[in-house]
């Protein structure tokens, strides 16, 4: 058999007996969903109390029975009194917006702020439809057909999936996590095969075997890419199941479209094997050069930061992806994800992306397989 | 035949006051190595013992000078010289997640022993060394005694020509050490080469056909231990490599 696949087997079994390789394999894709469906309730809850917060409108008239309808639609709780109580409650701020009848005329006082933005969309929204309505019935009372007047013009809206905050907020902070996830799992196999190895007395053992020290290393990252992806792809998987049952069971939430279709998925399926042979790559690079086990650890720490940034920084810009972010490792994943998941991808970008991760591969498995023929990193 | 022509191995050692400062582990050692010989290489801690004997096991690389075996050197021919070493210290220690006879199995994956062979001569090794009530039990499971039987197989499951040896018997009790001296004796009488480092003058007195002693990185004397008694006129090498070092009669 090939040397390599005898130490992938070798490292494999020794990962999963190892009860905190496979804590790391297995934490991260356990939590993710957990927080996914925990996100999605108390997203349900805070919308809620910032509807109940701000529905409380103020009128100086009793509603028509029309109006209590379109008031039950758009969840308006109507505080009904006087003009002169109503201004003293605006004052003092108990009632954030009131709207005041005088004939055929109605008047919506607010102060323009952000803290009136949803019962102000709230108002106007019940108030267009009741004037539709109105529109209608004094259309139909002379006999005329109120569509084709009402709807002489066809106006539509269409809210781009990416200007959804919570579908994008939920979908990228997902796959930040998937790639934290990646790399917690790469992290400990990585220094237990090389710097563990070496603490435990076993590595000069291995070197005395007929088999080339590049074949060894190589072994060991192999077997430390397919922990990592292992938990990449379990992420995904079961964060796809969090996303389904968010989905069915959050009605606000249902309205996003947070679901990964089959084509995402699949992309992101990919982007998860790639993201493991470059986040295993790294690690063994610097664990392989400590001297022990915590000595690698700490080398390591910063790791799950730095892979980490791009994704936090795609998540909370509207940055998109170009040629040179492109290039870049790590930023061209999370940037070209968020292409994906918007559904405004450049295929090109996306074949930059692997050709430079692939690359980046390449050059990081080579310095290992040259850095681990040195005796200083073998016997220091 | 081991052949060990001029050899010498440098390292850059730091000092206290973080200056750097080149030193040779090994001088200018050379000796040669007949099948079925036992050789001792005897010296303090911080001789170079281990540093040669990784340089014989083909895990370092001598700074100057060659090391061939029957003509072959471990540049051209790593793979091929490396199967027909076995290597064992002190310090070799096993996987411990493993069962010895998954360990026996992948050594043999790793020495290109055929799964029916290895399969008989893990059967062998395992009457021969006693291993049969502990050969599906975790290593971690295991007293020092049994791991270092399971060591010793690891050893003996290619048949290799040539064992190197390096302080094995170091921080081992007296039952632990006695299975390491009659392995060493089976397969020197089996025709096999061996070379043991020791820091024990009387064990080594006790094995070894022939003997160098080590300081400081150089050989400062070879011979029988007959020879070397004689020469040092001591009745022990201990009182020899004393005297040795000591320079009261230096060769």
């Amino acid at each position: 058999m090939n040397k390599i696949l005898i130490v992938l087997k070798k490292e494999l079994k020794e990962t999963f007996r190892d009860k905190k390789s496979l804590m790391m394999m297995m934490v991260m894709p356990i939590i993710i969903p957990i927080f996914i469906v925990v996100m999605g309730y108390l997203f349900e809850s805070e919308s809620a109390d910032s509807v109940k917060d701000f529905n409380k409108i103020g009128f100086n008239y009793e509603f028509s029975e029309k109006e209590k309808e379109l008031a039950k639609k758009y969840y308006i709780e109507p505080v009904v009194e006087e003009e002169q109580e109503l201004e003293k409650g605006f004052e003092e701020g108990t009632i954030k917006i009131y709207m005041i009848k005088k004939d055929n005329v109605y008047t919506l006082h607010y102060k323009d702020n952000t803290s009136t933005a949803i019962s102000y969309q709230l108002v106007t929204s019940m108030y267009s439809d009741y004037k539709t309505e109105l529109q209608k019935e004094y259309l139909t009372n002379y006999g005329i057909n109120s569509d084709d007047v009402i709807d002489i013009i066809k106006f539509e809206e269409v809210v781009p999936k990416e200007d959804s905050f919570i579908a994008n907020y939920m979908t990228k902070m997902v796959f930040v996590y998937i790639v934290m996830a990646i790399t917690v799992a790469a992290t400990y196999p990585a220094t237990d095969a090389t710097a563990g190895e070496k603490e435990r007395g076993t590595l000069e053992t291995l070197f005395t075997f007929p088999i080339k020290s590049r074949d060894i290393i190589v072994g060991k990252y192999l077997s430390v890419s397919a922990s990592s992806a292992i938990t990449g792809l379990l992420s995904l998987f079961l964060s796809e199941i969090a996303l389904i049952f968010i989905d069915k069971n959050i009605p606000m939430i249902h309205s996003y479209h947070i679901v990964f279709s089959i084509g995402t998925l699949l992309f992101m399926a990919f982007v998860v094997i790639l993201m493991s042979l470059l986040i295993s790559g790294l690690t063994i690079t610097l664990a392989s050069r400590s001297k022990s086990f915590k000595e690698a650890q700490s080398a390591l720490s910063p790791l799950n930061i730095i892979v980490m940034l791009p994704g936090m920084y795609a998540m909370f810009t509207e940055a998109k992806s170009t040629l040179v972010t492109s290039l870049i490792p790590f930023v061209n994943i999370h940037f070209i994800f968020d292409d994906v998941i918007s559904g405004k991808y450049n295929l090109f970008y996306v074949f930059v992306m692997i050709i430079s991760t692939i690359v980046f591969i390449a050059l990081i498995l080579s310095l290992i397989i040259k850095q681990y023929k040195k005796e200083e990193t073998l016997f220091s | 035949m081991l052949e060990v022509k001029n050899v010498y191995k440098e390292f850059i050692r730091v000092n206290k006051d973080k200056t750097k400062e080149k030193f040779y582990a090994d001088n200018d050692i050379s000796f040669n190595l007949d099948k079925g010989i036992t050789l001792g290489i005897l010296g303090p801690n911080g001789a170079g013992k281990t540093t040669l004997l990784r340089m014989l096991a083909g895990i370092m690389e001598p700074t100057k000078g060659s090391i061939t075996y029957n003509g072959k050197s471990f540049t051209e021919n790593e793979i091929d010289l490396k199967r027909d070493i076995a290597y064992l210290s002190g310090n070799t220690k096993l996987y411990q997640s493993f069962t010895p006879y998954e360990l026996l199995m992948l050594c043999g994956e790793f020495y290109d022993v055929d799964e029916n062979t290895c399969k008989k001569r893990i059967d062998e090794l395992s009457k021969n060394l006693e291993m049969e009530n502990f050969i599906n039990k975790r290593i971690s499971t295991l007293s020092t005694g049994q791991q270092q039987r399971v060591n010793i197989a690891r050893c003996l499951i290619h048949n290799p020509s040539y064992y190197i040896l390096d302080e094995a018997t170091s921080g081992l009790d007296i039952i632990a050490s006695q299975i390491i001296l009659d392995f060493i004796k089976r397969e020197r009488d089996n025709g096999k080469s061996i070379i043991y480092s020791t820091h024990y003058m009387e064990e080594a007195e006790n094995i070894c056909d022939y003997i160098i002693m080590i300081n400081e990185g150089k050989i400062i004397m070879t011979g029988t231990s007959e020879e070397i008694n004689k020469k040092m006129k001591t009745t022990n090498l201990r009182d020899a490599f004393m005297k040795l070092i000591k320079g009261e009669n230096h060769e």
